[in-house]
């Protein structure tokens, strides 16, 4: 890498990259923070414009796009409980309960700064591990992704506040809604009652608004007492270098986060929605204090941040090394590289070196730019919280229509995320938390597309069993799955036990 | 009167859309139903444990009793009228008509202020937000928003 070191400087000192890099991130967070348009939206849009671009400056730019467009989504996530992108789902846990408690520049500063580490460590996968790790993608057949669903579903005991069955429940209704339309694999149409515009499917980006964001908007006028505002955002000096001391104190809080993101992003098709996950539920099972989390401690941003913008690196291994694109948004970078007539695939590497170090290059520099953005906004940001809910609650309405239109500009979308979000307030009235129904929304195609070729091969070899239980790292993940599950019940077993124990000495 | 029980309510209306998505998996080939099958037997069996549970251990919850029904009504209203605004009109006029009439409707209980400056408050937060994002959206991440049946949409 060091030869090329001359060509690194000069396309990273030079005026316009730096710019555009700037730009390109900024961009991407005012993108990523409106729900409705997504990371790979932006890219899309960006992409005609990156033509007469040099091939350095293109990807540099929509590497900084796709950057800020990761960590844009959690600033929506945070203030009004409504990701901006799938991948900051997680984040709403305990980024949206710290607004409510009044942190949400402290939520804010600490989603900006572990993004910041979680996307330089990506970078640095993505710059000295490429070639080792793409081998592991290679290595995902169907019952791994049927088993890592799995291991994402066993989070339902971590997500499913209050009662266990209620959150089996949510979860299974959640993978029968990730059903509709037609199916992945037999090629049927499930659930549409002949309507042909939902036989692609439900929307995401739709079902996470309704789920999320209509019940806390309905929930901030239901109050019976006059409520003029929302909680104020509190006032406090030097918050965040002490946020930025606590996360640098929790080191294997955020290696543990970043090395879920990467890994989950070099497998294609995870996402950043599937990493964060899995890094919140690794997160909380590991805390001393588990039941802090989801009522708004700042380790669950923390995990959750780190892990999705980790990803974003982990997503472009397979694209570099060997021309497979690990997440959409790492596709359209694909398209930028093939319009300026660069082939990807095995052979990038070796033949456009000099590129591909100063993309990698610059893909850490701007998470630092990234970084410095998110902490200076993060102050003004979070002040938008602190308005009259009479100003604000509509506007949210009218955020989360425009946004779950802007998607497929379908006005179905708009009906079903109204229709899913009133139900999904009464839902959360009797007590049914909308964490696991939309984990199972999330996992269930993952799964699905999984079991049913997985079925196939089965039938084609003749043996299931070897094919389901005896791969490698499908024996990884069962033996974490069985942990996941058998975990929790034997630490709530010596929990009651040495409770009892206690009320027996005392 | 007696206190509806939610939990029995729900568990019912559970049961009801498990075995509903099982009937419905009716057929498809077995590669199309395996997972939805398996997902409704799922529900199925929870939502029946979850029924007698409920039975057994009666738990008195007020999960609606603590709000404001006639605001929650109005503003789950609002949001479908909104939609069938946006259907006529478009956009732009649907969002103006619904931030302008649910800002000054929330104001209700702001005594010190003047109905005058209300809607005066609820008419500038109408057209800020709503031109403001409308420009966004349309010129600047060109997504065509809807023109409303009036205006040839």
């Amino acid at each position: 890498m060091l030869e090329f070191l001359p060509d690194i400087i000069s396309s990273l000192t030079n005026p316009i990259n730096l710019l555009l890099m700037c730009a390109g991130v900024i961009a991407g967070i005012i993108v990523g923070a409106l729900p409705g348009l997504t990371a790979t939206m932006a890219l899309a849009l960006l992409l005609p414009f990156t033509f007469t671009m040099q091939a350095d400056t293109s990807l540099i730019t929509l590497g900084g796009l796709y950057i800020g467009g990761i960590y844009g989504g959690c600033i929506s996530a945070i203030l009004i409980n409504t990701p901006g992108t799938p991948s900051a789902i997680a984040t709403t846990f305990d980024g949206y309960p710290m607004t409510k408690k009044g942190k949400a520049t402290q939520a804010l500063i600490a989603a900006a700064v572990s993004s910041g580490i979680g996307g330089v460590i990506g970078g640095l996968a993505l710059l000295f591990l490429t070639p080792l790790l793409a081998t592991l993608a290679l290595r995902f057949g169907p019952p791994e992704y049927f088993w890592i669903a799995m291991l994402g579903l066993t989070m339902i005991a971590t997500l499913s506040s209050g009662s266990m069955l209620k959150g089996l429940m949510g979860g299974a209704v959640g993978l029968l809604i990730s059903t509709i339309g037609i199916s992945p694999v037999g090629g049927e149409s499930r659930y549409t009652f002949g309507f042909s515009p939902l036989q692609a499917g439900l929307e995401l980006i739709v079902i996470l608004i309704a789920f999320f964001c209509i019940p806390e908007v309905i929930g901030m006028i239901e109050s019976k007492i006059k409520q003029k505002k929302n909680k104020e955002v509190k006032k406090e000096r030097g918050v965040a270098r002490k946020l930025f001391f606590y996360i640098i104190k929790r080191p294997i809080l955020v290696i543990r986060s970043s090395i879920i993101g990467i890994i989950t992003g070099i497998i294609p098709g995870a996402g950043g929605n599937v990493a964060a996950l899995l890094s919140y539920d690794a997160a909380v099972r590991f805390s001393k204090d588990k039941k802090e989390f989801g009522k708004g401690k700042v380790d669950g941003v923390v995990a959750s941040e780190a892990s999705n913008n980790a990803e974003v690196g982990g997503s472009l291994v397979p694209l570099l090394s060997l021309g497979i694109p690990g997440a959409p948004p790492a596709a359209i970078i694909l398209g930028a590289l093939m319009m300026q007539g660069i082939r990807p695939g095995p052979d990038l590497l070796e033949e456009h070196s000099g590129l591909v170090y100063t993309f990698l290059v610059a893909f850490i520099v701007a998470n630092v730019v990234m970084l410095i953005f998110g902490l200076m906004g993060s102050r003004y940001v979070g002040k938008v919280i602190s308005l009259p809910v009479y100003y604000l609650a509509p506007s949210i309405v009218f955020l989360t229509i425009v946004g779950s239109y802007a998607i497929r500009n379908n006005f179905l979308d708009v009906a079903l995320m109204i229709g899913f979000g009133l139900l999904a307030y009464v839902m959360k009235k009797v007590g049914f938390n909308p964490a696991p129904i939309v984990l199972g929304l999330i996992l269930g195609p993952i799964a699905e597309r999984g079991l049913a070729q997985s079925m196939l091969m089965a039938k084609a070899s003749g043996n299931t069993f070897e094919l389901f239980f005896t791969r490698p790292i499908s024996v990884v993940l069962i033996a974490l799955c069985i942990l996941s599950i058998v975990g929790p019940l034997l630490s709530t077993i010596f929990r009651s036990k040495s409770k009892i124990d206690e009320e027996i000495q005392g | 009167m007696q206190r509806v029980n939610h939990d029995i309510v729900s568990s019912i209306i559970f049961i009801f859309v498990a075995a509903f998505a099982l009937w419905e998996t009716r057929g498809l080939s077995e590669m199309s139903y395996v997972f939805p099958r398996t997902a409704g037997i799922i529900l199925l069996v929870c939502s029946i444990i979850f029924f007698i549970k409920s039975i057994i251990k009666k738990e008195d919850k007020k999960a609606f009793d603590d709000i404001n029904k006639r605001k929650v009504m109005v503003m789950s209203l609002g949001m479908i009228g909104y939609l069938i605004v946006i259907g006529l009109v478009g956009f732009l006029i649907a969002s103006i008509i619904y931030i302008w009439a649910f800002c000054f409707y929330l104001q209700r209980d702001e005594k010190e202020k003047s109905n005058k400056s209300k809607m005066l408050h609820a008419g500038i937060t109408a057209f800020g937000v709503s031109i403001f994002f409308f420009v966004l959206f349309k010129f600047v991440f060109a997504v065509p928003l809807p023109p409303g049946i009036f205006f040839g949409g």
